[in-house]
């Protein structure tokens, strides 16, 4: 599970104008490319390091049966220096691979220069580029989530 | 000394006297002395040349550094990557109840893609 290691206000992680850059970013592949993207920025609640890839996939099973068949995950952990992007059964055409592996590559070359929230747009970027247009999500799949969750404690 | 090293060593000492004689003219001192108009005024004082050769190239380049340091300085919010994070995690169109969703979460036999990374 996602946890904050520690309780740290608000001011500790992204910024506001970050968080909108993210949420504009996320909106723009839901709404303009049908493409049911989530990104979840923070640590994930781990002994080991090597259970990340697993971590993130249940965080992509929490996003719900349906969802978890069409969404492309975004896991970013800045504390633990890992990335990972999950995508669903039904997805993976759309978003293969090779396109997830170009997007990873793209947000560690901008972390490791200090850009977290540059970093996942272009990700997002490349992710909804290589998945072409479509209709946007229905009201009910929109209803998701349109806003983001603090999840810490 | 072998015959390549011996030539080799004859085609500098040619360059080096081929280099000498265009530049001799150059070198040599006017004999004729300072052309008309062209008498040096009086010379800078101690402070005149610390202050043109040392002070303001030192504001300037002081001045420069400020300009690139400064804006990094009052930045904030900006993500260091080997100083840890202790942010609480923010999903962006995640559920709606994350802990609970988590917790109640089914993997199944779904066979997922993606790609992982580290930095």
């Amino acid at each position: 599970m996602a946890a904050g290691s520690s309780a740290a206000g608000p001011e500790a992680g992204l910024t506001p104008r970050q968080q909108e850059r993210v949420e504009h970013a996320v909106s723009t592949c839901r709404h303009d490319n049908g493409l049911d993207v989530s990104v979840l920025i923070g640590d994930l609640d781990l002994a080991d390091l090597t259970g990340f890839r697993a971590g993130a996939e249940r965080l992509h099973a929490a996003l719900g049966k349906v969802r978890s068949t069409t969404a492309v995950l975004l896991v970013v952990a800045p504390g633990q220096r890992k990335v990972e992007v999950v995508t669903g059964p039904g997805v993976r055409r759309r978003v293969p691979d090779r396109v997830c592996a170009l997007a990873v590559l793209s947000m560690t070359t901008a972390f490791n220069g200090g850009d977290l929230a540059g970093g996942v747009v272009d990700a997002l970027r490349q992710i909804a580029d290589s998945a072409g247009r479509r209709a946007a999500l229905s009201p009910v799949e929109r209803q998701a989530a349109d806003v983001a969750i603090r999840t810490g404690h | 000394m072998s015959r390549a090293t011996a030539r080799a060593a004859v085609c500098c000492a040619g360059a080096f006297a081929a280099v000498l004689a265009a530049a001799g003219p150059a070198l040599a001192a006017n004999p004729l002395g300072p052309t008309e108009g062209a008498h040096p005024g009086p010379g800078l004082g101690i402070g005149t040349t610390i202050v043109l050769y040392v002070a303001i190239p030192a504001v300037i380049l002081l001045g420069t550094a400020a300009l690139v340091w400064l804006p990094g300085l009052v930045r904030t919010g900006r993500y260091r990557p080997n100083r840890g994070w202790s942010a609480s995690p923010v999903w962006f169109a995640g559920p709606h109840d994350p802990v609970t969703a988590v917790q109640d979460a089914d993997l199944g036999a779904v066979v997922r893609g993606g790609a992982s990374g580290s930095w």
